[in-house]
């Protein structure tokens, strides 16, 4: 059976995914995540023992690129995207240095 | 109770390349803030990463060097935190298929070889660099995406010593296979230590701190020798070692707690979509390792046997790959190996040292080295003349030999020229005459110094000093008369 | 419908045709296309943005190039729309998200790129769920689109926009993005032609992310021949995207037409059962067509295709995650968070500028990607993806086709299922193990439920038979007349 989500867990989730939940959407998000959890739960029925995962669907070959420097890319261009920006940094508020 | 220190040590070291891992942007140090950014290094959407075959080239090489053996089935993996200078908010690294694994570097602390082993070098992108000021964060990108490999040690570093000696052979051996150019104040090279402590005889680890910010390899060991100090500090009084990220105060020379280490941060590891796995060819590895130079270890081994020099001036000598090649170069042109290794130790890295360059900037040549050093030998100057005009010709890149004509700096080596000065000298200073024929033989040094001052140092000492023995003998043998 | 209403009818090839001997000019079809929105974009809204001021610009300097003598690209001056999702130069790209609001990329997709090298004129931006996420074009942070036969109905989605244009003759073909049937169930729900290429045939490169492994860009068109077309404009490897395709061996348009006598097409059992009673019967029709038309049907045992939306949740959920952590108002989009601390601008950020969807979606990718479930869950499913490939595997060893519905179901009432995640999700379970498989799949219109809504024939191939897929297509299309019927607006 698939785990039964609690608060804390949805809040735990919502922490590591950086999503601020209200107390009262952290209960509805708990009930439809609980849902879609039951959902995929019938995985569990499926004997996967030395089964490789896939990653890529489809046969790929490497390609690797050459060490060569292009610039295609204006800095004022880029920065004028940012919703902070000064002096050609991107600014974000204070965090404790280390 | 008497305690053992434990350390390991993570090393991030950016890769030499021209580009960054996954984008064409140039990695060169001291930019213009994001001046070498484009979309894809900060993270736009729709931007995918192509991967930077001279990274992969530069890290296979270093774990070559580092004697790891290669994972030739690899991939990329994401792993995930929010923070500023992180722009996908995932950093692509590598998580269960490191390039390299199972290496090692052999250090020697106190005459003492020891083997440390390395358990992972992997290959990943680094993060941007934040400046914080009252008024918030600035973020630059340009370092973000630069290639670095991690280097992660096994806990069998004993003490700061050892990691410094560990730290200065592993930056010789990257040095020397030209992957990175291993500059620690410029942040090219980067060491965390996992420190902990037990008592002498315990097999078990003791809980560990993560000490940062440590600018030098001197600072390294500092860091860690105060840490372990402190833990065995707080374990004698009966406490216990808190796991946390503790940061190195150079200017207080302590460590500082930053933050209780979060309940094991959880990266959320998973092979990235957008990168292929592959297969490294066996051959390309051939390629890369017989591309690598010969190593700091076998080029030590080889001046003791070949050169003769002591285990102790091969080190000095091979610390820096340039200042092997100079010396090497310079004895490729001829004198004698020990002079020349003389030179090099005292003279040339001395002045290196006080100037602060690199011997790739000095305008002297490994020819001018070889030709004063010859000039000495063969008597045309004297030792002393040569320490005089050294500082010129290091500084200017001026010809030892003309420089000796063009200032008539030629030893006299005509004794005809000579005893005249030393008949001169003679009657000047009958009190040391009279000394030295009483038995003071130490008055003849002073003659000696005379017949250099007269000459302005241009007597060739060892025949001014026959000249003056002989002489004074001469007077002994004429009854004092 | 106005002056213009044979040329709105009109194929690509014959349009191609009279703009090439100037009998029709780029500016006049321009015109026409962009009366017909003005006349039913109101209804319909399919588009995010329109930019006609600069789709004339574009018209009458294709006109110009014609009198320079130089050569004419493959849709040449026909109008397109491009979903939402990928990047135009110049447009804003919103991927549906108030994230991305007023975001200008700095950059054409490869697939723009390619479009324009072929001398296309794209008119606007697609309506699409956002970030792709949704079966119904309905979780769109800006509006909600239309199905062209029933105004009650939804297009389907996520390229619910792009269907919608071309359903209505607002452009003759567009642009979508298929991950989990993403182009095919909104083809199916409006009676279009749509076509998901092999994994990575079409490059992904300025194509905002939603699951890497799976998505797809692909083409929506009112014909086969038309969707081959545009295909072959813009297939084929880029460097910029390194989990791209060499192009097909050759183009795929010329050889249309090709016998399918012989060919071998295996129906999945699993296919068949749980269907609206109109889409089996629609699906049973169309296989006898195809019977018909020389080929064998035979029904298969897939066993793993029942797990497909589970795992496929699981996936794309897990990728999701990873791909919209970048989304944090830091560098570029928008910022909805005065917070002078980190961590609580991050979670305001996204906790509005996600609509309800995504937040989902991306709290459980983060749930299956954790500690402790990762191996669980996120392996397992890849494991699973596994054997729904190999089950593939074992029938294109004997078969050249599988064949069934795209959608179990015609299109659904507006809103009927925006509550309901699950049942969403189950309107994905025909179409998405194409996509855990990287396998070729095109719908092409089947017929019409007794309510006279559209339902679509699914056709997969083996990896990179995309040529097979739109051949067989293309000979059943010959055979039938459903994409005929237009929708009355
Ligand atoms: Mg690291
Ligand atoms: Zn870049």
């Amino acid at each position: 059976m698939a785990e039964r989500l609690t608060e804390e867990t949805v809040q735990k989730i919502a922490d590591a995914a950086a999503i601020a939940l209200t107390d009262e959407e952290r209960q509805t998000i708990l009930k439809e995540l609980q849902e879609i959890l039951d959902f995929v739960d019938v995985l569990r029925a499926v004997p996967v023992d030395g089964v490789e995962p896939t990653v890529h669907p489809v046969p790929l070959a490497i390609f690797m690129r050459e060490d060569e420097p292009e610039r295609r890319h204006d800095r004022e261009a880029l920065l004028a995207r940012a919703p902070e920006a000064e002096g050609g940094f991107i600014r974000v508020p204070r965090v404790l240095g280390d | 109770m008497a305690y053992e220190t434990v350390v390991g040590l993570e090393v991030h070291v950016e890769l030499a390349t021209k580009t960054k891992l996954f984008c064409s942007c140039r990695t060169d140090f001291g930019d213009e803030p994001n001046t070498n950014t484009c979309p894809i290094c900060l993270a736009y959407p729709g931007t995918l990463p192509v991967l930077n075959e001279a990274a992969v080239a530069l890290a296979l090489k270093a774990a070559l060097a580092l004697n790891c053996e290669i994972t030739r089935e690899t991939k990329f993996d994401r792993k995930h935190y929010f923070y500023p200078d992180l722009p996908k908010a995932y950093q692509v690294s590598q998580f269960d298929r490191p390039l390299g694994r199972n290496g090692y570097v052999d250090i020697e602390v106190d005459g003492e070889k020891k083997r440390i082993r390395i358990e992972r070098l992997h290959l990943e992108e680094d993060a941007g660099k934040l400046i914080h000021t009252p008024g918030g964060t600035l973020v630059d990108f340009n370092r973000g995406g630069v290639p670095l490999i991690e280097i992660v040690t096994a806990p069998d570093i004993r003490s700061g010593k050892e990691a410094a000696a560990f730290l200065t052979e592993l930056r010789a051996i990257l040095a020397y296979a030209g992957v990175s150019d291993v500059r620690m104040e410029e942040g090219s090279l980067r060491c965390d230590a996992n420190v902990s402590v037990r008592p002498v005889g315990e097999t078990r680890f003791g809980t560990k701190t993560e000490i940062k910010n440590m600018n030098s390899i001197g600072s390294v060991e500092r860091a860690i020798e105060y840490e372990a100090a402190r833990q065995m500090e707080v374990l004698a009084q009966g406490g216990t070692i808190v796991q946390e990220t503790r940061r190195y105060d150079e200017a207080r020379r302590v460590t500082v707690g930053m933050r209780a280490k979060e309940t094991s941060a959880d990266y959320r590891y998973f092979p990235d979509p957008d990168l292929v796995a592959f297969t490294i060819p066996e051959a390309w590895i051939e390629e890369i390792r017989e591309s690598l130079p010969e190593l700091p270890d076998a080029r030590r081994k080889r001046y003791v046997e070949e050169f003769g020099l002591s285990s102790y001036d091969a080190r000095v000598l091979t610390q820096e790959k340039a200042v092997g090649d100079f010396f090497e170069a310079a004895v490729a042109h001829g004198g004698d190996v020990k002079a020349i290794a003389n030179w090099m130790m005292v003279e040339v890295l001395g002045y290196l040292n006080k100037e602060q360059k690199s011997i790739d900037a000095v305008p002297m040549t490994p020819a001018h080295l070889s030709r004063l050093v010859r000039l000495i030998e063969d008597g045309t100057i004297s030792g002393r003349i040569a320490k005089e005009i050294f500082p010129e010709v290091i500084a200017t890149g001026a010809d030892p030999e003309a420089l000796v004509r063009e200032k008539g700096l030629v030893q006299i080596q005509d004794a005809a020229l000579l005893e005249a000065v030393v008949k001169r000298v003679l009657e000047a200073n009958p009190k040391s005459v009279a000394d030295y024929l009483a038995g003071k033989e130490k008055a003849l040094g002073h003659l000696v110094g005379q017949v250099m001052k007269e000459t302005k140092g241009k007597a060739n000492p060892g025949l001014a000093n026959a000249l003056l023995k002989k002489a004074l003998e001469a007077r002994r043998g004429a009854g004092g008369a | 419908m106005a002056a213009y209403g044979d040329l709105l009818e009109e194929r690509i090839p014959d349009l191609r045709r009279r703009l090439e001997t100037g009998e029709l000019a780029p500016e006049a079809l321009l015109e026409a296309a962009l009366e017909r929105i003005a006349a039913v974009e109101d209804r319909i809204e399919s588009f995010i943005a329109l930019d006609p001021d600069a789709a004339r610009r574009r018209a009458a300097a294709l006109s110009e190039k014609r009198r320079r003598g130089e050569a004419l690209g493959a849709l040449y001056g026909i109008p397109a729309a491009v979903k939402d999702n990928i990047a135009v130069a110049g447009l804003p790209m919103t991927a549906g998200s108030r994230m991305l609001e007023g975001f200008l990329p700095p950059d054409d997709a490869v697939v723009t790129e390619r479009l324009l090298a072929a001398d296309a004129v794209i008119v606007g931006k697609a309506n699409l769920d956002e970030f792709a996420m949704g079966g119904s074009t309905e979780t769109s942070a800006y509006r909600t689109t239309k199905n062209p036969w029933h105004p009650d109905r939804v297009p389907g989605g996520s390229s619910g926009g792009s269907a919608a244009a071309v359903a209505a003759r607002e452009v003759w073909y567009a642009i979508g993005t298929d991950s989990g049937g993403s182009i095919r169930q909104p083809a199916s729900f409006t009676g279009i032609v749509g076509f998901k290429p092999t994994y990575g045939r079409i490059p992904r490169t300025g194509v905002v992310a939603f699951a890497s492994s799976f998505d797809t860009v692909g083409v929506l068109a009112r014909t086969v021949e038309e969707a081959a077309i545009v295909y072959d404009a813009l297939h084929g490897f880029h460097p910029s995207d390194t989990t791209s395709l060499p192009r097909d061996r050759e183009p795929v348009a010329p050889t249309l037409g090709r016998d399918v006598r012989g060919l071998k097409v295996a129906v999945p059992t699993f296919w068949l059962v749980g269907l609206h009673p109109d889409v089996r019967a629609r699906t049973e029709e169309a296989l006898r067509v195809l019977e018909g038309l020389g080929a064998i049907v035979e029904p298969v045992d897939m066993p793993h295709l029942a797990y497909a939306e589970a795992a496929y949740t699981i996936l794309t959920m897990g990728e999701a995650a990873s791909n919209l952590a970048r989304f944090d108002g830091l560098r570029y989009g928008r910022r909805f968070s005065d917070a002078r601390d980190l961590a609580a601008l991050y979670a305001e950020t996204r906790a509005r500028g996600f609509g309800r969807e995504v937040k989902r979606r991306v709290l459980l990718g983060t749930y299956f990607l954790s500690a402790g479930r990762y191996e669980d869950m996120y392996v397992r499913a890849q494991k699973v993806r596994t054997l729904i490939r190999r089950d593939f595997e074992r029938v294109f060893a004997d078969y050249d086709l599988v064949a069934g519905p795209t959608v179990p179901t015609p299109a659904f009432p507006l809103s009927e299922r925006l509550s309901d995640p699950v049942a969403m999700y189950q309107s994905d379970r025909l179409t998405s193990p194409a996509n855990l498989a990287g396998l070729p799949a095109v719908s092409v219109p089947a017929g019409f439920s007794a309510e006279g809504l559209p339902i679509g024939l699914q056709l997969v191939g083996d990896v990179a038979e995309d040529a097979l897929v739109l051949q067989a297509a293309y000979a059943y299309q010959a055979a039938t007349e459903h994409h005929r019927r237009r929708p009355a607006l």
